[in-house]
């Protein structure tokens, strides 16, 4: 179901060095928020992060729980800005581990987990999840309609994880609509299966329905443009470290990677795909 | 609007032009994957009635499409609603 630890590392694993290339500077590999025509990609993954630590109520007092930890580049966050009492992470990606491992981040505890399984000995007060929900879902189950169950027993997990009165700040990439011309549909299939196999991102209504009833939507802000940008920064920064990717990593990464995020670019520029961010309440019982 | 054996028809005739196979035996009991339709031509083909007949069908609608006449009747209900 979703992207097992393989396909999890097809993603993320091709090297650390190459995804340093054309990633900011610490390494999300997620939508930043942008406040300016201006604004640098760092200064918006920053902004992004003020915003999910505000949506999950990131103080010094929080124990913090980063569903889908990726390189540790949010809890580095957390750690910095708030040095809250307990931050935690779970991937399932070996080479995010050892990135973690390497930054030593006083306060931050990481480990190699399916959050399925994991059973943290103590709950936690706020939730982050930074697109890994688009992990869960297989193309073959959205299509056998089991998308909604596979989200709700994620809410579910993360509502189990959590302390009466926690907050939990979501982000995720949307899909809107499925592109009917030819070549945008090959191109999306492509990156469906070479570059983020067994994920399949939800839809909007699927994670509004799938909350309940662990939790309450307070907050949903949408933000297409803010992913269209980032991917296009991606693509402008991979392009710049061209020779350096071929002879380093070969021709075929960058090859894929440039198509990968040219796919990106157009998919959020023609509405294909979008970007939520939920404020969550957990509802206690 | 387009009755369905209007449909059926155009169904035909788009299938023809987006996948280039002709389809003399095909009815709304048919299995889309039995024609040889994958799931990317099957999107392509929406698309192109999407676009003959001037309507937008919503994604939710797409799913658990099987046969030619669960697809063709997706259809209608949007044409229809249009007026």
């Amino acid at each position: 179901m979703g992207s097992d630890q393989k396909q999890v590392e097809v993603s993320y694993d091709v090297s650390n060095e190459f995804f340093r290339l054309w990633l900011d500077e610490a390494m999300f590999y997620t939508s930043a928020v942008y406040e300016s025509a201006d604004q640098s990609l760092e200064a918006a993954q920053r902004n992004k992060m003020r915003i999910l630590c505000d949506f999950a109520g990131v103080d010094a007092t929080s124990r913090v729980l980063d569903i889908g930890c990726g390189w540790g580049a949010a809890i580095e966050y957390v750690a910095r800005e708030h040095a809250s009492k307990a931050i935690h992470g779970v991937t399932l990606s070996r080479a995010q581990m050892d990135e973690i491992n390497r930054r030593a981040i006083p306060g931050v505890e990481a480990m190699v987990q399916d959050f399925r399984t994991y059973q943290p000995t103590e709950k936690y007060s706020s939730i982050i999840s930074i697109c890994m929900i688009d992990h869960l879902c297989s193309p073959a189950e959205a299509r056998q309609g089991k998308a909604i169950d596979i989200y709700r027993e994620y809410f579910k997990r993360a509502w189990e994880m959590s302390t009466p009165g926690a907050k939990f700040g979501l982000q995720a990439i949307l899909r809107n609509r499925v592109p009917r011309d030819k070549h945008d549909l090959t191109e999306t299939y492509w990156v469906t299966h070479e570059i983020f196999p067994g994920g399949l991102n939800p839809r909007l209504e699927e994670l509004i329905t799938a909350v309940n009833p662990y939790w309450e939507v307070v907050e949903v802000h949408t933000r297409r443009d803010d992913y269209r940008r980032t991917t296009h920064e991606w693509r402008r920064r991979l392009r710049a470290n061209e020779a350096k990717i071929r002879s380093e990593f070969g021709d075929q990464v960058y090859v894929d990677y440039d198509r990968y995020l040219s796919c990106c670019v157009n998919n959020f520029e023609k509405h294909y795909s979008s970007l939520a961010q939920l404020r969550l309440h957990r509802i206690d019982q | 609007m387009a009755d369905t054996s209007n449909l059926l028809a155009l169904f035909r005739e788009v299938v023809e032009e987006v996948d280039k196979k002709k389809l003399p035996d095909v009815t709304e009991k048919s299995v889309i994957a039995d024609l040889g339709i994958d799931s990317l031509s099957t999107m392509q083909i929406i698309g192109e009635l999407e676009n003959r007949l001037d309507i937008m069908i919503p994604d939710d609608q797409l799913v658990k499409l099987e046969t030619v006449g669960d697809l063709l009747a997706v259809v209608e209900r949007c044409a229809a609603k249009k007026g």
